[in-house]
């Protein structure tokens, strides 16, 4: 079984390291240039007061939305870390998972045309190991 | 199964094409109509190879998208008669699109600088290699065919201009490898195979989403209401970071 990234919003402080980690984690190429957090694969919501906030990050749901309405199979779960990943090459950009996902955890990057979604790091979620409260957690 | 391709001998499995058995194993072959996420088509010829069966069999020349593996199979991807093959392919292609970058491009690696044929009056960048035709069925719209034949070959709607079963979902126009589908967004209107469509406005923030039609046909395939996908992906995470909330208690 993989180790799966775990979310307990209620120790989460809402300081969104989370998202700066996301970001430096999958830069973007020329021309449009490095990290862009507005296209970060998770986001914490501030909810105050007291100050703290809710993570929202793709679950890699057991049944996935976006995994049903794929027309081409372009979005396959790794078995390994268990992370629903885009295979690009396959990808007809109809954007039918960007629509159908529940939780909004599929965004649509307009200017390099292509769907992006949490990928788990490749089993080593970055918003995971720089979370100071452990709020979001790779747990066995 | 052992499949020789340029003296090499390669493993291969039976569900495999020898174009995917050459890629897997470095072999660059060039391709136009082929699209890992849809079946192999064969329409743009680029692809072919020199295959022979056994030590003495005659030679053929096939498109390797579509030739399965075989146990024995000699393949030669790069002889001065394939070589040749392409060269007069992207001659044609380069008078029929001489702006596609991926022709031109193309063609300069096989030593064409400009067409030999005569060129298209009125060129667009559409190389007919279907995909976006192809990528229509799969989303489920089947809005596009083809008609015209040869030169005159065209990317068309049925009966030229009956775009009724386009939903406006754009995979055709994104997934054109020469850009020549033409769709512009202005504000919440999508205009592409000459409809205007309306974006539906994220019932959040008003931002455009998706067309009407496209949620429509979501909704159909998936059997969920239209609802569920008229909201913008940035307001729905919004909108689970609250259900999120009120599970663990403000």
């Amino acid at each position: 079984m993989a180790k799966r990234l775990t979310v307990t919003p209620s120790r989460c402080i809402g300081c969104r390291t989370c998202e700066i980690a996301c970001a430096f984690s999958h830069p973007v190429e020329a021309p449009v240039g490095p990290p862009r957090p507005g296209l970060t694969r998770i986001r914490a919501f501030p909810v105050r007061p007291p100050e703290r906030g809710i993570p929202v990050v793709c679950l890699q749901c057991d049944q996935a939305a976006c995994v049903k309405v794929c027309p081409t199979q372009a979005l396959q779960r790794d078995d390994s870390t268990g992370a629903i990943l885009v295979h690009e090459e396959r990808c007809l950009r109809c954007r039918a998972c960007v629509w159908a996902c529940p939780w909004g955890n599929v965004g649509f990057d307009g200017d390099r045309t292509r769907v992006y979604k949490c990928d788990l790091c490749g089993g080593d979620p970055q918003c995971a190991r720089y979370c100071p409260s452990r709020a979001l957690e790779q747990l066995d | 199964m052992i499949v020789n391709i340029n003296g090499r001998d390669l493993l291969a499995s039976p569900e495999e094409t020898l174009l995917q058995v050459a890629r897997r194993n470095g072999i660059a072959i060039p391709t136009l109509c082929e699209h890992a996420g849809l079946e192999p088509w064969g329409g743009c010829r680029l692809c072919v190879v020199e295959m022979t069966r056994g030590t003495a069999g005659p030679t053929r020349i096939v498109p390797s998208c579509l030739q399965p593996a075989e146990d024995g199979l000699r393949v030669e991807t790069h002889t001065a008669r394939i070589l040749r093959i392409r060269a007069v392919l992207l001659d044609l292609l380069l008078a029929r699109a001489p702006e596609a970058r991926r022709i031109q491009e193309l063609a300069l690696a096989h030593g064409v600088k400009s067409t030999s044929f005569v060129p298209r009056v009125d060129p667009d960048k559409c190389i007919l290699c279907n995909i976006c035709v192809r990528a229509c069925a799969a989303v489920g719209a089947d809005a596009l065919g083809t008609a015209g034949r040869g030169a005159a070959g065209r990317i068309a709607l049925p009966f030229g201009d009956d775009a009724s079963a386009c939903v406006g979902c754009g995979a055709c126009a994104l997934s054109c490898p020469t850009g020549a589908i033409e769709m512009t967004d202005r504000g919440s209107e999508r205009r592409i195979w000459g409809r205007t469509f309306q974006r539906l406005p994220c019932p959040a923030c008003g931002a455009p989403t998706l067309t009407r039609e496209h949620a429509a046909h979501l909704a159909g395939r998936s059997g969920l209401p239209s609802e569920s996908f008229g909201m913008c992906e940035r307001c729905r995470r919004e909108q689970a970071s609250r259900q999120f909330l009120d599970l663990v208690g403000k």
